[in-house]
């Protein structure tokens, strides 16, 4: 069954089309990278989804409710969430608080105490491997910390949808195999569906099952991982670069 | 030995008396991100809606008191919040043009209907007498000043640590965007924090408008007085904004006791002027809002 379906999607920034006319289809459980140049489209397209921006033009649906035109919070208690580029954390809160704000807010839960709001952070901050961190303010944990406890803040809202947007920038090759490991493990333990973009190639072809390819604002590919590499027209977009 | 004591005293009034006026607007500074300019009109709404209820309309004190703060709620949110902050957030120019233009309707709309000519009277003082500390005397009505700051700050600072709600307004001051993300309904936070920010200068009016003079223009200095608070305090954070308070109290008296009278608000100026040239983060250790 499809989770996520955008139809003819197009998003423009003053005169540049950041995203155009994109349609794709994501099913319950999959796990679909997401590829292209810089500027492509890739995060602008993950705004969209998340409610952050509106487009001017198309469809955005979740999980059979059309959620184009819903507010972020919206979306995100209907299921989906997402962790981001450049981490975004509440700085001046520990690692543990960073995380309750996602227990309380994501979903409707207007008995929760604070408390016991701070008592299933620590079970999303266990299960990322900061809980030894959980008193630390986010503002002094390291780049690879962040980056976990995104992923905890994103499992907070008991998401059905996670979007990833590079876990892998900035981090070193140990860091990024305990990156992935970390996404391997929500993938079996929460059955959760994910749309992850990565500029590491070797990732994507492992770790996804689907793969499409953004270049100016269009989707030119999509398919199996092992179909993408060898596309020549995804070859062009990624070389083309380089080589005009 | 007598200016020290005067000095002492009139720094605890006085440091009391800021910190009620720029509570409010320090939140809102935190919170929203925003220089909320029509600030200086809750306080003509503070007063003349007070005297409006009593003299105009002629309900009793308690009806008056509670008819005052719906009155300011109204105010906040129907004029200040939702037809201005909500819509021009992200267009500061036409966000400040508008509060401003706002407070100074407000102005005149008081200048109107009650000229200063025609006098208030607000029958809000628990205490008529003067009270001698030592060598110094100040109205006794001051010391529920004092209390008030107290307690509003103390309400404040419990809110903002203890509550699901403070909770969330912590998050937003500190990342927008990710509040948004993880489910925050930041629009009703902000609406929240408007309400609450009105709540210290209601009080403050009634407590002092019985020894104060009223006049319709008097929002401008109130406002003054708030933004320096919040500047020196570090824009927004309430820890600093009680230290600035104090310590505008202390300039001001030092200065009207040592010094000159009436070079107390010059120096008050100058002392933020040089802060926000060399320390423009303000005396604030963090960004958080406490
Ligand atoms: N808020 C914005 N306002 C204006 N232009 C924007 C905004 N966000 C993105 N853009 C533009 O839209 C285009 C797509 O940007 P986007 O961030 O989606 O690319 P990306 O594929 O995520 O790139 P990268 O791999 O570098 O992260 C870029 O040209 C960018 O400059
Ligand atoms: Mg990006």
């Amino acid at each position: 069954m499809s989770l996520l379906t955008i139809e003819n999607v197009t998003k423009r920034f003053g005169g540049l089309t950041a995203v155009d006319n994109v349609s794709m289809e994501i099913k319950e459980g999959e796990i679909v990278g997401l590829i292209g140049p810089n500027g492509a489209g890739k995060t602008t397209l993950m705004n969209l989804i998340a409610g952050t921006f509106n487009p001017e033009e198309g469809k955005i649906v979740f999980d059979g409710h059309d959620i184009t035109k819903l507010e972020p919070f919206q979306v995100c208690r209907r299921g989906v969430s997402r962790t981001y580029q450049i981490p975004r954390p509440f700085p001046d809160m520990t690692a543990l608080m960073n995380v309750g704000v996602g227990v309380l807010c994501g979903k409707k839960r207007p008995n929760m105490s604070l408390v016991d709001g701070m008592l299933d952070a620590s079970h999303c901050l266990e299960f990322v491997g900061l809980f030894g961190k959980r008193n630390i303010l986010a503002r002094d944990l390291s780049l690879f910390e962040l980056r976990a406890l995104e992923l905890a803040r994103a499992l907070a809202t008991t998401p059905r949808l996670i979007l990833i947007d590079e876990v892998m920038a900035g981090l070193n090759q140990a860091e990024g195999r305990v990156a992935i490991r970390l996404i391997e493990k929500i993938i079996e333990e929460f059955h959760v569906t994910i749309l992850w973009i990565e500029h590491v190639m070797k990732i994507i072809m492992e770790a996804t099952q689907r793969v499409v390819v953004l270049h100016y604002g269009e989707i030119i590919s999509s398919g199996l991982p092992g179909e993408i590499a060898n596309d020549p027209q995804v070859i062009e977009a990624y070389l083309g670069e380089k080589i005009a | 030995m007598d200016a020290i004591q005067s000095i002492l005293v009139y720094t605890v009034v006085l440091g009391s008396l800021y910190l009620l006026i720029a509570l409010g607007f320090s939140l809102i500074c935190g919170v929203l991100g925003i220089f909320n300019l029509g600030y200086g009109a809750t306080f003509l709404v503070a007063i003349y809606g007070m005297w409006m209820l009593l003299s105009t309309i002629g309900v009793n004190l308690w009806v008056a008191i509670i008819g005052v703060f719906i009155l300011q709620f109204l105010f906040t949110l129907g004029i200040i919040y939702f037809p201005i902050v909500k819509r021009y957030m992200e267009k500061e120019e036409l966000l400040l043009t508008s509060l401003l233009l706002v407070s100074l309707i407000v102005e005149e709309t008081v200048n109107h209907f009650y000229p200063v000519t025609a006098g208030v009277d607000i029958p809000t003082a628990i205490f008529s007498h003067t009270l001698q500390l030592g060598s110094v005397s100040i109205p006794a009505q001051m010391l529920i000043v004092i209390i008030a700051a107290v307690l509003i700050t103390a309400f404040f600072v419990y809110f903002l640590m203890k509550t699901r709600i403070g909770f969330k307004i912590r998050a937003i001051s500190q990342q927008l965007e990710a509040s948004r993300l993880l489910g925050v309904r930041v629009e009703r936070v902000y609406a929240l924090a408007m309400i609450l920010s009105v709540v210290p200068p209601t009080i403050c009016m009634l407590i002092i408008a019985p020894i104060w003079a009223i006049e319709p223009n008097m929002g401008h200095s109130l406002l003054q007085t708030a933004i320096l608070v919040t500047i020196l305090g570090g824009l927004g954070n309430l820890r600093g904004t009680v230290m600035a308070s104090f310590i505008v109290g202390l300039i001001a008296s030092s200065v009207a006791f040592l010094g000159n009278p009436r070079l107390v608000g010059m120096s008050i100026l100058l002392v933020v002027f040089f802060v926000m040239i060399f320390k423009p983060q303000g005396i604030a250790k963090s960004e958080t809002l406490w």
